[in-house]
């Protein structure tokens, strides 16, 4: 094997290699590198959706709930009590309902607030234009510490068909800004994640939001069609 | 009427005792089953202390009618070996195990073929981390394929070469580095992103063609849901290890897709069609928490069903198994803390029942740990004689998305405890001018070196 083909198979993973070494230890760039993808990923877990990012979501319209974790070192302990919505907050869902629903958009900060915030501008008009095209819209929902069931519960009390769940994945060290989108068919209290689609991995360097939008009105409309998101149900 | 009781706090089964008896870890908090404060916890151990081995046959933690690994375990146990210990206390198998008492490989073997998980679980319990340490040590498990892994004085690791997007390229550039940091002996173990037929098979020829062409002393394996990889074995794909992750209760087997009948199935036909000749031929991770996330966890507490995982393993003769400690998230194990504890109790409980136990030492981003975390419990595990560690890109995941052991850790752990590759791998290492007498040569590290 050539030099020019070691670099070709170099180029093609994201893996950190040729780090160097000092003695047995990384060279000191390459573990602070590291050490600076690390902290990135540790503040988008620990952070909170910017008071900007907020009223940008009044701006579309949504509505405000809180999980029943009462902070984040609970959150991360307690995976129920992000399921679970705060006393409460379903009663103000079911206030702000819209007759005949077909989908309800709930974003959440999940393990990434971070996520959210940096995807979901470029996300959004693709993914309302191509929804209403399906049928009225659900109020939207931003709830904040919650996990991905919390959606069912929040789509229970709106009474829409269908839930399109963004949600802040956990931050790796190659994005701390990556968001999830699971799509759940009329969800109810026994519904599992096998009931479930999901698109991951919405980031510049993954799939991007500008096209994500698109990607999860097409997935919605096969639901629909199929009438189970279930995985075994193939779209 | 509770049957167990110590210092003012009574225990109404096995069950709650094993579990109350856990040093704390936020999963069996979540799972309800935790000792309300310190002081019912010891008064746990204490109890615990006095109970029989006995005890552990005639009151299984899962009953036996409901779970077929229970069957399983007690049809299994050697009967004749087992009535030499009976008797003992779980705090008098403490004391011996730490005394040295089975320090003969025959009755080192006799114990083993008498204990069910849940002793092991139970002497961990009453252990300190250093306990653990200096007792798994006194308990070698050394089983050998194309390398031999387990020597007192050697820790080999897996090269983790794993792609985003399964590129061969991507898994050999990782696959030739690791290699020049001199890891990889204990096996080179991809993850596949889709467990599909075809990419299991492109994989499989990716790291053999790293294998053959500069004749690596090692083992490959694709780590896909054992019913695929099954599919490229019949296929005579160039694998020799088979794999599959497994847990400590027979419905949480159901949620990984697996049964006993199943991998008695696997068993059997790898031995069959693989091209491994060696009675060693399975790899197996498991790892504290997998229950409770499975919601199938039975009322007992994770550590006793990390045990049962070991369990499991043992029954197939395996020649790698490894806890993945830290990469289930903080509702199981929440902080560095627990996670180094949990790390021992597991290296040592698979060491005690004759398991060839590895470690993936890692973390998750959303965890309390960090980078200097995860290299002291490497440094912990490797003082007690874990086989293996993990060997990732400078310990970046860039697939699976979490941090584990890196080559150069590997490299750094082999210099600070002067430990050395598995035999095989190192006169590999020699004749490729990448070690000498053990440590790493100037031209090591970079993959150049191999192509020469």
């Amino acid at each position: 094997m050539s030099d020019d083909e070691l670099a070709r198979l170099l180029r093609s993973t994201p893996a950190r290699l040729g780090a160097g070494r000092a003695g047995a230890r990384p060279r000191t760039a390459s573990a602070l590198d590291f050490r600076a993808d690390h902290a990135r990923a540790r503040d988008a877990v620990h952070g909170a959706w910017s008071e900007a990012f907020r009223d940008e979501l009044s701006a579309h319209g949504f509505l405000f709930v809180r999980s029943a974790a009462p902070d984040k070192p609970t959150y991360l302990r307690r995976p129920d009590l992000g399921r679970a919505l705060a006393d409460g907050e379903a009663a103000r869902i079911t206030a702000a309902r819209t007759p005949g629903a077909v989908a309800q958009i709930v974003v959440t900060d999940g393990l990434s607030a971070r996520a959210a915030e940096a995807q979901l501008v470029r996300l959004w008009p693709t993914l309302v234009r191509g929804l209403q095209k399906l049928g009225p819209l659900a109020k939207p929902v931003a709830v904040t510490l919650g996990r991905v069931a919390i959606a069912d519960r929040i789509c229970e009390a709106s009474a829409a068909r269908l839930v399109i769940q963004l949600i802040g994945e956990r931050p790796g060290l190659a994005t701390a800004e990556s968001l999830g989108c699971y799509l759940t068919l009329g969800p109810h209290a026994g519904t599992t994640d096998a009931d479930r689609k999901c698109i991951s991995n919405i980031h510049a360097r993954g799939l991007a939001p500008d096209e994500a939008g698109a990607a999860i009105v097409e997935v919605c409309e096969r639901i629909l069609r199929a009438g189970s998101s279930g995985t075994k149900v193939e779209l | 009427m509770p049957r167990y009781a110590a210092s003012g706090f009574a225990f109404r089964d096995l069950r709650e005792l094993l579990a109350k008896a856990n040093e704390p870890k936020s999963g069996d908090q979540l799972a309800g089953v935790a000792a309300a404060s310190a002081e019912e916890r010891v008064a746990a151990k204490r109890a615990l202390a006095d109970v029989t081995l006995a005890r552990f046959v005639d009151e299984p933690v899962i009953a036996p009618e409901h779970d077929e690994l229970t069957r399983a375990f007690l049809a299994e146990q050697d009967a004749a070996a087992f009535r030499e210990i009976a008797g003992l206390c779980v705090g008098e198998l403490r004391e011996r195990l730490l005394a040295g008492a089975f320090d003969a490989p025959a009755a080192l073997a006799s114990l083993r073929r008498a204990l069910l998980p849940e002793h092991a679980a139970a002497v961990a319990k009453l252990c300190s981390n250093l306990d653990l340490a200096l007792a798994a040590k006194r308990l070698p498990v050394v089983v050998s394929a194309r390398t031999t892994l387990g020597l007192t004085g050697r820790l080999a690791s897996r090269i983790q070469p794993n792609h985003p997007a399964d590129s061969a390229d991507g898994i050999r550039a990782s696959i030739l580095e690791g290699l020049a940091y001199g890891s990889g002996d204990a096996v080179i173990g991809v993850n596949p992103v889709e467990d599909r037929l075809e990419a299991v098979e492109r994989t499989a020829r990716a790291i053999d063609d790293v294998m053959t062409s500069l004749a690596v002393p090692t083992q490959s394996c694709v780590l896909a849901h054992v019913t695929t990889q099954l599919r490229a074995f019949e296929r005579g794909a160039p694998l020799d290890l088979v794999f599959q992750s497994v847990a400590g209760s027979e419905r949480a087997n159901r949620v990984f897709g697996i049964d006993l009948a199943l991998l008695d199935e696997a068993n059997a036909l790898v031995r069959e069609r693989g091209r491994l000749r060696t009675p060693h031929v399975w790899y197996f991770e498991t790892g504290q928490g997998s229950e409770l996330s499975s919601d199938a966890h039975e009322g007992v507490d994770q550590l006793t069903l990390e045990a049962r995982c070991y369990g499991v393993a043992r029954r197939y003769a395996p020649l790698l198994v490894n806890t993945v400690v830290g990469f289930i998230g903080p509702e199981y194990l929440y902080d560095a803390r627990e996670i180094a504890r949990a790390a021992l109790e597991d290296h040592f409980m698979g060491k005690l029942l004759g398991v060839p136990m590895g470690a993936d030492v890692c973390y998750t981003n959303h965890a309390e740990a960090d980078q200097n975390d995860l290299e002291s419990t490497a440094m912990l595990l490797a003082a007690a004689g874990s086989n293996y560690f993990m060997g990732v890109p400078l310990g970046d995941d860039c697939m699976l998305h979490y941090q584990s052991t890196s080559y150069h850790d590997v490299a750094a752990l082999r210099e600070l405890l002067g430990l050395r590759p598995a035999p095989e791998f190192e006169a590999w290492l020699e004749a490729r001018g990448l070690m000498r007498d053990g440590r790493l040569t100037a031209r090591a590290g970079d993959p150049r070196a191999l192509l020469a």
